[in-house]
């Protein structure tokens, strides 16, 4: 086996392990850590991929932002105590047959495909490349994308200021 | 050598675990946990068939998915904390109001 | 001597150990490691003692004399050592598993970041493409340690320290990142190497000297954006003693309590290195053609002798304050640089 699959198992684990630990979860902080591996496995994929770039900004915008966001939600709410996942419902077992029949799906169209196979990115980083891509090709989409993160800033605010005035029980 | 294939199956099986988390938890934060889980199952696809057809316009698609998934979890904590303030819960199945 | 990464396996090859080769580059890995840690252990041991001799000095008294003879120069060692010996308490109502993790989710972030930090031309780690993104991000590792600290303590000071930290990281990282762009803009490229290269050839090639001067002003707020992401004084709210007793590490003891003050002396460290290679030329002397460690050196222990002089000399800000401070204040200066900046990449011929 090649260092490169062992490092691909060693990822896998992690990631679906850190996503399994989150299903079982019974204190949400713990969810939010078990998530942060999960995400970290997926940093490493992209670095075995060769997408640097794109692993630095997993990094940067999923940890630096989105689980401290998180983090900061589960202060903000009290919500970090125990919350057992609910046991011996009728909802388990919809939720289960859903996504098994939703993996069972998946797995069928990845096997039936035949994939194409042969394309070998050059070993050089990637960040160049982007960047020629983001405000050439895809200048327009790049704007959009400034312009939603925008409405978002200005929406956030605007919805928590809203939001307490208005007590809804 | 790690062939397409393998980066497909962990993601589509960390999507599914994704669903279920979604689909099983009734916390509004881990639903939003159960959320990211899923899009980055989708980047790994995205960056995996990038590597396979040896261009990078899979790489761009994922950073514009990453900005989206930045932007859906400010709003959702928004409104986890906002669910906090009115309901004093953030159980997503004791939020219907709206159930007629 | 080339970078570490590529040196260290042909250095281990010369030795003949009989590794299996495929074990050469994982045996380098950890040497890396072990190399960046203990720098790192040891200039905060002397950055330690610095502060208390200095601060000894700001305040008209001695500092640390005893130990070691003449200047105490022992004191941090001593100290060290009295870390390791003292008894590792865990509260009873702590979550236990990641009251053991966040200390390490702190140093690791730091630790990480000097992989792609040089020294100087020949003297680094790794020369990584995306080089000052890389250190950008693992660095946000550190803030989540920090906060995780705070929660699992299950103590409100500590909760409240860790609010602060995460409000307060938020609210410095953007104009830090807006400050970091404009010499990346400049030398059109994310690797410091480059960066430094591109301001060889005398104190005038600096970048903080560049004529439109928005790089000076980029500079300031990079040193004050990173003063509040280490949680230094003016902006220590997340440890403030007098509020909070110790904020988010009240309840670290021993070892685990150095691993927060090893970050966060490492980080002052990388702080002031990195503004020293992005504004003041790094390794580039003050004429034309000089160039070596001993400039980079002294530029970084002088931007660390103002770190400390601010420390003992500032009051601390209210955490309304430091928010005020990063986004109505050093955000829009630095967005204003940015754009300035561009016009004048632009103009210049680009």
């Amino acid at each position: 086996m090649s260092a490169e699959r062992v490092a691909f198992y060693i990822i896998s684990a992690l990631i679906l392990g850190g996503a399994v630990a989150v299903l079982f979860s019974r204190i949400v902080i713990r969810a939010v850590v078990y998530l942060l591996v999960s995400l970290f496995g997926v940093a490493a994929l992209y670095i075995l991929l060769r997408a640097d770039f794109l692993a630095a900004v997993q990094v940067l915008v999923y940890i630096g932002g989105i689980t401290v966001l998180m983090v900061f939600g589960v202060m903000l709410t009290g919500a970090g105590r125990l919350d057992a996942p609910p046991s011996g419902s009728w909802k388990a077992f919809y939720a289960g047959v859903s996504s098994l029949a939703l993996l069972a799906l998946l797995g069928i169209v990845v096997g039936r495909t035949t994939w194409p196979t042969g394309g070998i990115l050059p070993e050089e980083g990637s960040t160049s490349i982007l960047g020629e891509l983001f405000l050439r090709q895809h200048v327009m989409a790049f704007e959009v994308a400034s312009v939603l993160l925008l409405v978002v800033l200005v929406g956030v605010a605007l919805f928590i200021r809203l939001g307490r005035r208005k007590v809804a029980v | 050598m790690v062939s397409l294939t393998e980066y497909l199956v962990v993601a589509a099986l960390l999507f599914t675990i994704g669903l279920l988390i979604v689909l099983y938890r009734s916390n509004a934060i881990l639903v939003l946990i159960g959320i990211e889980l899923m899009l980055n199952a989708a980047n790994i696809n995205f960056v995996a068939f990038s590597q396979a057809l040896g261009g990078h316009a899979g790489q761009v698609f994922a950073v514009f998915v990453i900005v989206a998934a930045a932007a859906e979890a400010a709003v959702a904590i928004a409104i986890v904390v906002l669910l906090h303030q009115n309901l004093g819960t953030i159980d997503v199945e004791k939020a219907r109001y709206l159930n007629g | 001597m080339n970078e570490l990464a590529r040196f260290l396996p042909t250095f281990l090859e010369g030795f003949n150990l009989s590794l299996p080769q495929n074990l050469v580059p994982v045996v380098a890995m950890f040497l890396c490691g072990s190399i960046v840690a203990a720098a790192m252990g040891l200039s905060a041991a002397v950055l330690v003692w610095a502060e208390r001799k200095l601060a000894g000095h700001f305040q008209c008294r001695l500092g640390p004399v005893y130990v070691g003879g003449k200047f105490g120069w022992l004191q941090s060692i001593a100290d060290g050592i009295k870390l390791f010996l003292k008894e590792d308490i865990i509260p009873t109502d702590a979550d236990r598993p990641l009251f053991r993790l966040a200390p390490y989710l702190a140093v690791i972030g730091v630790l990480a970041a000097f992989v792609a930090f040089p020294i100087s031309e020949h003297l680094l780690v790794a020369d990584l493409n995306i080089g000052i993104f890389f250190i950008l991000a693992v660095l946000t590792v550190e803030v989540f340690g920090v906060i995780l600290a705070g929660w699992a303590s299950n103590n409100k000071w500590s909760l409240l320290g860790a609010m602060r930290a995460a409000a307060q990281m938020v609210s410095s990282e953007i104009p830090m990142g807006l400050a970091i762009l404009l010499p990346v803009m400049t030398a059109e490229s994310l690797s410091l190497k480059t960066i430094v290269a591109d301001q060889s050839g005398g104190i005038l090639k600096w970048y903080v000297f560049q004529p439109p001067f928005f790089m000076a002003v980029a500079f300031l707020i990079f040193f004050v954006a990173g003063l509040a992401s280490l949680k230094r004084s003016p902006f220590d709210l997340p440890e403030a003693e007098s509020e909070l007793t110790a904020g988010f590490h009240t309840e670290y003891s021993g070892m685990r309590f150095s691993f927060f003050f090893m970050a966060e002396y490492a980080g002052m460290l990388l702080v002031s290195g990195l503004a020293a290679l992005l504004y003041l030329g790094g390794w580039h002397g003050i004429l034309p053609g000089q160039s070596g460690v001993e400039w980079f050196l002294l530029k970084t222990s002088f931007l660390l002798f103002v770190m400390i002089w601010i420390r003992w000399t500032l009051p601390r800000l209210r955490i309304d304050q430091v928010v005020y401070v990063g986004w109505k204040v050093m955000t829009p200066f630095a967005l204003v640089c940015v754009l300035g900046q561009a016009a004048a990449v632009h103009f210049r011929g680009g």
